[in-house]
């Protein structure tokens, strides 16, 4: 008996003193730190050692070109080394999070600009101090500049621009006798119509393809045909949505038309921010004729069509009765310095150096970084160095003039629960479980409830 | 002279009961210590958070008090409701199916002599594979338009579903993927019940002229009781926080028609950044999970004693 | 006659397992094959079901594409440590209350059980900041001690216990064994299925642990193997890593085969209750 007590016991000793080898991550500090918000500076000039460490989501070759490029740096900057922590897009605010509970991880954090509400008012990002404040605004378009700002500051440097435009398969036209896109809705259901087949009552080619299941998959495209035919999400303040229009109303009964002309299957839609699915499958396969889609995913084209994507053409969105233009939707990405950096100073030194024209006319190693990923610039100075590409690229082309008319999808609170709640409304008409007038009613009411909380 | 001869007896037998219940306590003392640092914690600060609002970035301890308002604000969100309706039919349909299908396979797999660790194998590898990426694997199955699943229909000549795609069957689909994760798991533990009743019953059963049936009703289910306790609760409990397939596969679609607790309790901390509601919810799923394990015990209980 | 009977029988079996089991193995077949097909044929529709130039490169590729080999070690450090602990605080407490009678024992039963009711995703943060305050962030106690014990490993121990004569122990100690002794040369061989089951599902279950390697680990160093596979789930190259993905998958599998083949042997009926019956 008295021989198992003391087993039992050592055996606890050993688990409650098992701390291991390995170091410790923490400060020390309580959980409750608040961080500071000025810069501080760690003596950049004194030539101590820095390493600059940046938290992103992008995969191992990007990172790679990325890291090889920045090796530069070292010439104007002999004492920082620049090291990247790469973790899965779902897991990217995830590790924000731990990071802030910890007191401190990377300096600088690749991000969506819409996390940016919540990021500021948890003061876990820094504005942009002012040196560095006037480059990018004199570097960046307007518009763009507005995307990566919260609350009248401005928090980091653009990097990536997403746009959305109207993809489609010139193949697919040219048998159904189509000579060129739709460029009004009219013409978008009649084409929808006339490139879809049916065989023994099932789908085996779509004219318009929606995605289901996926919050910005499924709002964002609609939203660019809302805002082509004159309609607005959000009033200009962002206090109200304006959902409860004309504009909107009609282009849910787009969508309606589209699923009940049998034009768009919704059962082929499945994808998701992580694979392509058979949303972009089906587009890859010529099983549906016509996409709004983003830019990002002309890699993953590409890879997969092989000698087949020169049968991909792109057009402006289609232009709703009530609208007068094509108005796209966009949103960015930017590098915000984290708030619990010890190293401000030298980061935005960093960042402006990878932003920055390596030489008078040319791009910015960033610039450099994107296009070779297929991916817009959003500095100015690197889309003019690189127009020659950027125009001579079809694909691109229609992306970087939808551009200069294009709003942000707005920086507000909440962002992912709207997306997520005008998400289920526009699959309840899809799915043809409500209509249109309900949906609309349903989802501004919930969405205006959010804003307003 | 009575008295003379037991007083000793009943010292001995006082003594015998402390150093039992010392010996308990020892016992359970690892693990009593672990929970109180590594569980009553979290738990508390769960229930301490889901008084706050907080976003999950800034500091917790600076997050303002809002008392009672998410338990309030989640009976009108009708995103929970829905959720706790679709996690109810999800786990009645777990728990129907799960145990009966298992409890078969263990059966087989015990009676089988030709290489039987070749069989149990088989039925493990949806166990020993990665969650999340056999859930990719079964998206791909499930898809309407290019899964083998709607090929092997058409094959068949019937008609092709939309399974995940289709708001009335993404739940019953995603019920066919954990049963398919969930059996050969079960069938194991009930494997190891089966492996530990003695074969003198069954002889002595033969001997008395039972056949098969009888054998099982009257030997094997009623000494497998504490097996299939275990596996009931186990499969409810792993039931109501279901969260890998239905994150992978559906993502809660379409129109939330495969949205459960688990998966909103995630989307709502981690993606809504809102964990006063998050862990409000998840209290909630916890009395519920509590109050069905307790209600199985008790059965498992009153029906061992009858 | 019977004999064919016997046959017969088990022929019935092997067929009815094989159907079901082919059910059962499908997807991972399909994973298998996927690993060594080509991205393209990943995803091509209508399905390439054999790959038409099986890559066996990829499994030499893979090993570039990751440091298999230090994922390798930090997951079999990791689970097999944890593993350990499971089965040994799970042994103890789970004989303890099913052999003990004392007041409130079925009151912390429930107890016990109830820390698996809150999803492990919302515990977790609470969690983090505890293991901070430890210095454990970033070492192999932060990825091991938290995981030592389970009400789950309890709870399968506590009720195979229970099916343990009562009998067996009150001869013990009327032989005049100690509690400790009872435990060691009694409890312990009976408990060797459920010992075994318990291993397996503890070793398989924390081998593909992901959420909590993902917050503790901050350097790639103590990368485990989930994490290691993630970071080839990446939206801007999914195609191309797809069918890597499916050899890492693959390669990360075979482990958890290995322990399961050697502990299911332990589910073998045998001489466990026979020594009652005397």
């Amino acid at each position: 008996m008295k021989k198992l007590a003391l087993l039992v016991l050592a055996g606890c000793l050993l688990i409650a003193g098992c701390s291991g080898g390995g170091n410790s991550g923490g400060t020390g500090e309580g959980g409750a730190s608040s961080p500071a918000s000025t810069p501080t500076d760690s003596g950049s000039g004194s030539g101590q050692p820095v390493t600059l460490r940046i938290l992103a989501h992008w995969d191992a070759g990007n990172t790679d070109a990325l890291l090889q490029k920045v090796e530069a740096y070292k010439n104007v900057n002999p004492n920082v080394t620049v090291q990247v922590e790469t973790v899965p897009f779902g897991d990217l605010l995830k590790r924000i999070t731990v990071s802030n509970l910890s007191g401190g991880g990377a300096d600088i954090y690749h991000i969506y600009n819409a996390w940016l509400p919540e990021l500021t008012n948890s003061k876990s990002i820094v504005p942009v101090p002012d040196p560095f404040k006037s480059d990018i605004v004199s570097g960046y378009g307007e518009n763009i500049v507005g995307s990566v700002s919260y609350n009248g500051e401005i928090y980091g440097y653009p990097t990536e621009l997403t746009g959305y435009a109207l993809n489609y398969n010139k193949r697919l036209f040219e048998e159904a006798g189509i000579s060129a896109p739709p460029g009004n809705w009219d013409e978008l259901l009649d084409y929808a119509q006339r490139l879809t087949k049916k065989e023994n009552g099932q789908t085996v080619q779509q004219g318009f393809g929606v995605i289901i299941g996926w919050d910005s998959g499924v709002v964002h495209p609609w939203l660019t045909l809302l805002q082509s035919n004159g309609g607005k999400f959000l009033s200009d303040d962002l206090s109200t949505t304006d959902l409860n229009s004309p504009q909107a109303l009609e282009a849910l009964e787009l969508y309606q038309k589209l699923v009940q002309s049998g034009a768009t299957n919704p059962e082929m839609g499945l994808s998701n921010a992580s694979t392509t699915g058979p949303y972009m499958n089906n587009f890859e396969l010529g099983k549906t004729a016509m996409i709004i889609m983003a830019n990002w995913w002309k890699g993953s084209l590409q890879a997969t069509m092989g000698d087949r994507f020169q049968d991909v053409a792109t057009a402006p969105i289609p232009v709703g009765p009530s609208g007068t233009k094509p108005v796209s939707l966009f949103y960015s990405w930017l590098y915000a310095v984290s708030a619990f950096s010890k190293q401000q100073e030298e980061a935005w030194k960093f960042l402006q150096w990878l932003n920055s024209p390596q030489g008078e006319g040319q791009s910015s190693v960033q610039g450099d970084w994107l296009m070779a990923q297929g991916i817009i610039p959003s500095r100015l100075s690197d889309q003019e160095a690189h127009e020659a590409n950027l125009g001579q690229d079809p694909f691109m082309k229609t992306y970087v003039d939808l551009l200069k008319d294009a709003r942000s999808f707005p920086v507000i609170p909440k962002a992912a629960e709207i997306t997520s709640t005008l998400q289920g409304y526009i699959e309840q008409v899809v799915y043809s479980r409500a209509t249109p007038a309900d949906a609309l009613n349903g989802a501004a009411a919930d969405i205006q409830k959010l804003i307003s909380q | 002279m009575k008295e003379r001869e037991t007083n000793p007896t009943r010292k001995r037998h006082k003594k015998r009961l402390e150093s039992h219940r010392l010996a308990a306590f020892l016992f359970l003392s690892p693990a009593l210590v672990f929970f109180a640092i590594f569980f009553i914690f979290p738990l508390v600060a769960t229930v301490y958070l889901s008084g706050r609002e907080w976003d999950l970035l800034g500091p917790a301890l600076e997050a303002p008090g809002v008392g009672f308002r998410h338990y309030v604000e989640i009976w009108q969100d009708e995103r929970f409701v829905r959720a706790l309706i679709n996690t109810f039919l999800y786990v009645l349909a777990c728990i129907a199916l799960m145990p009966p299908l298992a409890l078969g396979v263990a059966w087989l797999l015990n009676e089988v002599k030709v290489v039987p660790w070749f069989w149990r194998l088989l039925f493990f590898l949806p166990v020993v594979t990665s969650a999340v990426a056999m859930s990719l694997v079964w998206q791909y199955i499930f898809d309407p338009t290019y899964g083998p699943l709607n090929e092997a229909l058409k094959a068949l000549g019937l008609r092709p579903l939309g399974w995940i795609m289709d708001p009335d069957l993404s739940l019953v689909s995603l019920i066919i993927v954990s049963l398919w994760q969930g059996i050969g798991y079960h069938a194991i533990i009930y494997l190891a019940g089966l492996q530990g009743i003695p074969d003198d019953y069954y002889e002595a059963a033969t001997i008395d002229g039972a056949g098969a049936g009888r054998k099982f009703f009257h030997i094997t289910l009623p000494l497998l009781k504490p097996t299939s306790l275990f596996v009931f609760v186990m499969v409810a409990i792993n039931a109501f926080q279901a969260f890998t397939p239905f994150y992978v596969i559906t993502n809660g679609g379409p129109i939330d028609s495969s949205n459960v607790l688990g998966l909103y309790i995630y989307k709502t901390a981690f993606e809504f950044l809102n964990m006063g509601k998050a862990s409000a919810m998840a209290v909630i799923m916890f009395v519920l999970v509590v109050l069905v394990s307790v209600f199985q015990l008790k059965w498992f209980q009153r029906r061992e004693e009858s | 006659m019977k004999k064919k009977s016997r046959y017969a029988k088990q022929a019935l079996l092997c067929v009815l397992l094989a159907v079901f089991g082919f059910f059962m193995a499908f997807p991972f077949i399909w994973m298998l094959l996927s690993s060594l097909k080509s991205p393209e044929e990943i995803i091509a529709v209508p399905i390439v079901w054999i790959p038409g130039d099986p890559k066996w490169e990829n499994y030499v590729n893979i090993w570039s594409v990751l440091p298999l080999g230090r994922l390798y070690v930090n997951s079999i450090i990791t689970t097999v440590l944890i593993t350990f602990g499971i089965l040994v605080t799970s042994s103890m407490a789970g004989f303890a209350l099913a052999k003990y009678r004392f007041r409130g024992r079925e009151t912390l039963f429930v107890l016990m059980l109830s820390t698996m009711m809150i999803p492990f995703f919302v515990l977790f943060i609470p969690l983090f900041f505890l293991v901070k305050e430890f210095g454990w962030t970033n070492s192999y106690a932060g990825l091991i001690v938290p995981n030592i014990v389970t009400a789950f490993g309890i709870f399968l121990m506590r009720q195979f216990c229970s099916g343990i004569p009562d009998e067996l122990l009150q001869a013990a100690r009327m032989d005049g064994a100690s509690e400790g002794r009872i435990y060691l040369q009694i409890i312990l061989p009976l408990q060797k299925q459920a010992l075994a089951a318990l291993g397996i599902f503890a070793f398989v279950y924390h081998w593909d642990s992901f959420l909590w390697p993902l917050v503790v680990v901050t350097d790639g160093t103590l990368n485990t193997l989930p994490l290691g596979l993630n970071s080839l789930r990446n939206a801007y190259s999914s195609q191309a890593n797809m069918n890597m993905l499916m050899t890492g998958s693959a390669l990360a599998v075979i482990p958890s085969l290995i322990v399961f083949v050697a502990l299911q042997k332990y589910f073998v009926k045998g001489i466990t209750m026979t020594g009652m019956k005397g």
